[in-house]
């Protein structure tokens, strides 16, 4: 009997240590390497009207980043710092960055957070996986209460590990949004997302594509990822 | 002033950036025409005394430009921005211009025209003892109308806390230091004898509150700030604010300064200053996108008298580049109230901005 629980309790982690490593293996499709620049056009379409911007993503580890506004014209010279959950946006009129919260849209459907996390295993635990046809169903709780999404089901694909969509919910269970990692490509010498779709699931018929290019390997120091060094950048 | 030339001259010529170099260049020049009927049943304004224009046009550009090095060690900026208009004139000048350097990674130095502004207020901010004062009405500053104060400041960066030090013009010596504490900003205000305090933290993913404190030793004012900031699930953005000042007027001494209006009409005038003739008011400002088209709602309200101001600006961008904006701002109060005094009795603007 004894053997049995035992058994069954090295089962048991045995399959957590494999959702966490399946999770690993997914991110690394979205932020595959350890400092980085990538460039990011992103579209927005309301049912109505299209809307284009264009941001650099800095990278550093998997929970610091900056994101440099590019176009429109408009949002030039404007930045946002993202340390893990907390965010701050730095407008060239102002020498002093504003906190914001995650929710607060940088364009269309896609929030701040949206564009600027690149990986889910800092802030999410596996909690859960199963299978579904090819694909491996990962069920990712907030590590903190202040992740603007509490749950995450990421859908990944069982062969190569690269994620296929991801459900984000809110602390009520409401389910507001689906992303569509849609296109891979080379770059840096690395496979990796290339094209999302966000669809808003409240308001259908809104989405926001993201396409990703000129991922470059770039050695950003510690203190750059600092709320005073946003004016530095 | 000379020392601070020397540093800023040296600084200029050790300039050799080490790799490649970038250059960022942009901004927005507007044209507008304000609309601006006097208020003749204001008691400071009677048959428009003030002779205030019943229309202006203005004309507007300010351009930034950047040269930073890839490593990030060296930035040049500058911020230029000229005005023209019928009733003043034209006018350019320096907004911002300064040299920032990376000496260590725990070390950097600023020297030259920097736009510091500190605090966590949206409307106002009362430990913004360095830089421009915030305008509540025009909390985004519309039209980049800040001007830095000439500076040399060491920021330095130790564990995850930031000491930055200050000199400024006129022998004034000025500190501050930042941190994250758990997951809110916390930062101390200092400049000569004056002190302040402010903090902001995000709640959720919608909520942030903040508040700053400040002790002002050269107008011997005590000013506090509350606020918080909540976004929607429809996106729609409300900021609320109140703010505290024990250098603004009591209401007895308020009634005096009503009182004294026809003793000295230009004195009364020159005193006037919405915002600074009560101690206690209140900042709400909803905002809104709808596609290309934005919607913004200000009002600040003096809770003394209730009087208050209310700013609509809808704005439409027709190109990436090109925003056309209306802005209406009315103000509402008793006859003896603080909001009923000002010599306009409306303000609409129409404007169109080009960015670049």
């Amino acid at each position: 009997m004894k053997r049995l629980i035992v058994l069954l309790l090295f089962a048991f982690t045995l399959r957590g240590e494999d959702a966490a490593s399946i999770l690993a293996r997914s991110d690394a499709y979205r932020n595959p390497l350890d400092s980085f620049a990538i460039d990011v056009e992103l579209t927005s379409y309301d049912g109505k009207e299209t809307e284009h911007s264009t941001f650099r993503v800095h990278g550093k580890g998997s929970d610091r980043s900056v994101v440099e506004f590019l176009a429109p014209a408009a949002e030039k010279g404007k930045f946002l710092l993202m340390l893990r959950d907390a965010m701050w946006i730095y407008l060239p009129s102002a020498s002093r960055p504003i906190r914001i919260s995650p929710l607060q849209r940088l364009m269309g459907q896609a929030s701040n957070g949206d564009v600027a996390r690149t990986n889910f295993t800092t802030d999410y635990t596996a909690s859960g996986m199963r299978e579904e046809a090819d694909l491996w169903v990962l069920d990712l709780i907030a590590r903190d209460p202040s992740i603007a999404y509490k749950k995450v089901q990421l859908r990944v694909d069982r062969k190569t590990h690269e994620p296929r969509s991801a459900d984000f919910y809110v602390a009520s269970g409401k389910l507001l949004k689906r992303a569509h990692y849609r296109e891979y490509t080379v770059m840096n010498g690395r496979r990796v997302v290339s094209f999302v779709e966000i669809e808003d699931l409240v308001r259908p018929g809104r989405r926001t594509t993201m396409r990703y290019t000129n991922l470059v390997a770039r050695q950003h120091p510690d203190s750059m990822f600092t709320r005073e060094a946003l004016a530095r950048w | 002033m000379v020392k601070r030339l020397v540093v800023v001259t040296i600084l200029l010529a050790s300039f050799r950036p080490a790799e490649a170099a970038t250059f960022r260049f942009f901004g927005s020049g507007g044209v507008e025409s304000q609309f601006t009927p006097a208020n003749e049943s204001s008691p400071l304004n009677p048959d428009n005394v003030a002779g205030l224009p019943r229309t202006t046009t203005l004309a507007d550009a300010s351009a930034f430009g950047e040269l930073l090095t890839d490593d990030k060690r060296w930035k040049l900026r500058v911020k230029l921005r000229g005005e023209a208009s019928d009733r003043a004139g034209e006018s350019l000048e320096l907004g911002e211009g300064f040299i920032q350097v990376r000496a260590t990674p725990w070390l950097s130095v600023t020297a030259g025209r920097v736009i510091e502004k500190w605090g966590t207020g949206y409307a106002w901010t009362p430990t913004a003892f360095v830089g421009p004062k915030r305008d509540p009405s025009d909390p985004g500053d519309r039209r980049s109308a800040y001007r830095g104060a000439d500076l040399l400041r060491a920021d330095l960066y130790v564990s995850e806390t930031t000491l930055s030090l200050y000199t400024l013009e006129g022998g004034s010596v000025a500190a501050r230091v930042y941190r994250l504490i758990g997951a809110t900003d916390v930062a101390l205000h200092a400049r000569d004898s004056s002190l302040g305090i402010s903090a902001a933290r995000v709640f959720g993913d919608a909520l942030e509150l903040h508040g700053e404190v400040a002790r002002d030793a050269d107008a011997d004012a005590l000013r506090a700030v509350v606020g918080g900031q909540y976004t929607f699930s429809n996106d729609l953005n409300v900021v609320l604010e109140i703010y505290h000042g024990t250098d603004g007027l009591t209401r007895r001494e308020w009634d005096a300064f009503r009182g004294s209006i026809n003793d000295d009409l230009r004195e009364a005038n020159a005193r006037y200053a919405p915002l600074r003739m009560g101690r206690t008011y209140g900042f709400i400002r909803l905002s809104r996108d709808f596609g290309r088209t934005a919607a913004e709602v200000i009002a600040i309200a003096s809770l003394r008298d209730g009087s208050s101001m209310v700013r609509t600006t809808i704005s439409r961008e027709l190109h990436d580049r090109l925003t056309l904006q209306l802005i209406a701002t009315e103000f509402t109060g008793s006859p003896t109230s603080e909001w009923s005094h000002v010599q306009l009795e409306r303000i609409v603007i129409a404007g169109m901005r080009v960015h670049f």
